[in-house]
């Protein structure tokens, strides 16, 4: 089976070997966790790993903005678009809902470029755009238009924290999504620390534990798993208590020596 | 509701009257007279052992690897390696009784183990002095896995040659302890003591009840060492005594691990 790989091993590992060919995926996560990072990366990865070309769709940034914070991860995004790697497509919701706006805003750069991954972000500024309950609808029509053109479509979406910050399904659209991933602020012994999590992957095994992952001077790093803590989804975790027996255990023989 | 104060004063009776027990019958009980009451019932044996000495090893250790591998300290890695390879001995030893083994393979293995038990519990015990742990989180499982693969493998090894006969005697059958069994018992003795002692003296700086329940625990094992110590054949009443000890001292060893689920808790009651 064809696998999409985002270069970023432990997440590769995660997913198995990466997203499955053409699966629509979704980013969802608060402000700050990250979401438009690992979009970059992979796409970045994508061009420069993997020969996949991809196209950057925002609604929300101006291209000189993502240069300047892809420099600051070592990607150099205009020389990627000059060999014809990348394009960053920045334009306003209303043109892609339009009728057969997918393909007046993307047709052109599909046929040149041939990409094979493309990242929306994100759908939240397509919500401001249809009436309630539509959003669903333009969605498909957007994630249905980019897998019939072989590319894997990643979308973005802003999730607020909280208790049901993984709730994407409050949007009615996890059903559209074949490959789902959450980002998340977790308060862990007075640190806040990040989160993800894969909360779905259609027709294939995944990690399923909640592993820690840093924004680092190279990009996403996805470290260990959140071993020993419990309720880390609900925004509450506590340690098990075999963790909280351990820990008690070793104040009362190391803590002792930094009385002395 | 009793005090935790009241409990631990309740706790420390035992060690006097063993030590009481032990010595009366030191002075009292002839050899004839221990041989014959010598009582060896090789199966309710290996199977205390196992039980209380092995079974309640496993819990300290398995708290141990747990808190080593989130906290690093040397301290908890030894004194987990320590209790691991005091128990293994200890069943080894309950089962190697009968044949295959015998009195001098079971003892060669308890004694031997438990001196090289003893070694973990002094280092560990003088490794509170210092600040020592390992803030390497990604090699703390190697460092795990070396300190206990190695304590284990070793007693593994150990009680291939005492099967073997490739190690020393320990014990006669008939004749009783060698020079060597007592000079091993009494350095097993004395470094289960001074470890005992050690952490005694940090449970009167933090009163933590943890260390009090884990250093009474060694204290009994301690008195189980003299009753080796004095003990004229295996099973008479002064063995017995110091294995009743030494099943107690597990029993301790548990409940310093109750006294940790407690204070996670929070809660300050109980055997605190």
């Amino acid at each position: 089976m064809a696998r999409n790989k985002t270069g970023i091993v432990e997440l590769d590992e995660m997913l198995r070997g990466g997203f499955m060919d053409k699966d629509a995926v979704m980013i969802a996560g608060s402000a700050g966790t990250g979401k438009t990072t690992l979009g970059l990366e992979y796409l970045v990865n994508g061009a420069t790993q993997f020969g996949e070309p991809g196209i950057y769709l925002t609604f929300e940034q101006l291209p000189d903005q993502i240069y300047r914070d892809a420099e600051n991860f070592g990607w150099d995004l205009r020389k990627l678009e000059a060999e014809d790697k990348l394009r960053i497509v920045c334009t306003s919701p209303d043109l892609l809902l339009e009728p057969d706006g997918e393909e007046q805003l993307l047709g052109e750069t599909i046929k040149e470029l041939r990409p094979r991954r493309m990242v929306i972000d994100s759908l939240n500024h397509l919500e401001m755009y249809v009436p309630h309950g539509d959003l669903r609808k333009e969605t498909y029509r957007i994630l249905m238009y980019l897998k019939t053109r072989g590319i894997t479509p990643l979308a973005i979406w802003e999730a607020q924290q909280g208790v049901d910050s993984y709730a994407v399904t409050q949007a009615g659209m996890s059903f559209l999504i074949d490959c789902l991933i959450t980002l998340k602020f977790v308060e862990i012994d007075s640190s806040m620390k990040k989160a993800l999590v894969i909360m779905k992957m259609r027709g294939s095994d995944h990690d399923k534990r909640l592993r820690e992952y840093e924004i680092t001077a190279h990009g996403l790093r996805v470290a260990a798993p959140f071993s020993g803590y419990e309720g880390i989804i609900t925004g509450s975790p506590h340690r098990s208590l075999t963790q909280e027996v351990a820990g008690a255990w070793d104040n009362a023989f190391t803590k002792t020596k930094h009385k002395q | 509701m009793i005090s935790s104060n009241t409990t631990r004063r309740i706790g420390v009776v035992p060690v006097p009257i063993f030590v009481a027990v032990i010595a009366i019958l030191d002075v009292t009980l002839p050899t004839s007279v221990a041989a014959s009451v010598a009582f060896n019932p090789l199966l309710v044996f290996a199977v205390l052992q196992t039980l209380l000495l092995f079974g309640t090893s496993v819990v300290v250790a398995y708290i141990s690897l747990k808190s080593y591998l989130s906290g690093g300290s040397r301290t908890i890695l030894l004194l987990g390696s320590g209790t691991l390879a005091w128990g293994f001995a200890s069943m080894v030893a309950g089962w190697l009784l009968s044949p295959p083994g015998g009195p001098n393979v079971g003892v060669t293995i308890s004694n031997s183990g438990a001196l090289f038990a003893s070694l973990f519990y002094i280092a560990s015990a003088t490794a509170t002095m210092s600040a020592s742990s390992s803030r390497d989180s990604k090699r703390r499982k190697s460092k795990l896995l070396l300190a206990y693969g190695g304590a284990v493998g070793f007693l593994a090894v150990l009680t291939m040659f005492a099967l073997l006969g490739a190690t020393p005697t320990f014990f006669v059958p008939g004749v009783g302890s060698t020079l060597l069994r007592q000079v091993v018992v009494a350095a097993g003795m004395f470094l289960f003591g001074a470890s005992s002692i050690l952490f005694i003296r940090l449970y009167y700086d933090s009163r933590s009840g943890i260390l009090f329940w884990f250093s009474i625990a060694l204290a009994l094992t301690t008195i189980g060492f003299a009753a080796f110590y004095f003990g004229r054949t295996v099973g008479d009443p002064i063995a017995w005594t110091g294995r009743i000890a030494t099943y107690l001292g597990g029993i301790y060893s548990l409940i310093a691990i109750w006294s940790a689920v407690r204070g996670s808790h929070g809660n300050l009651s109980g055997p605190q």
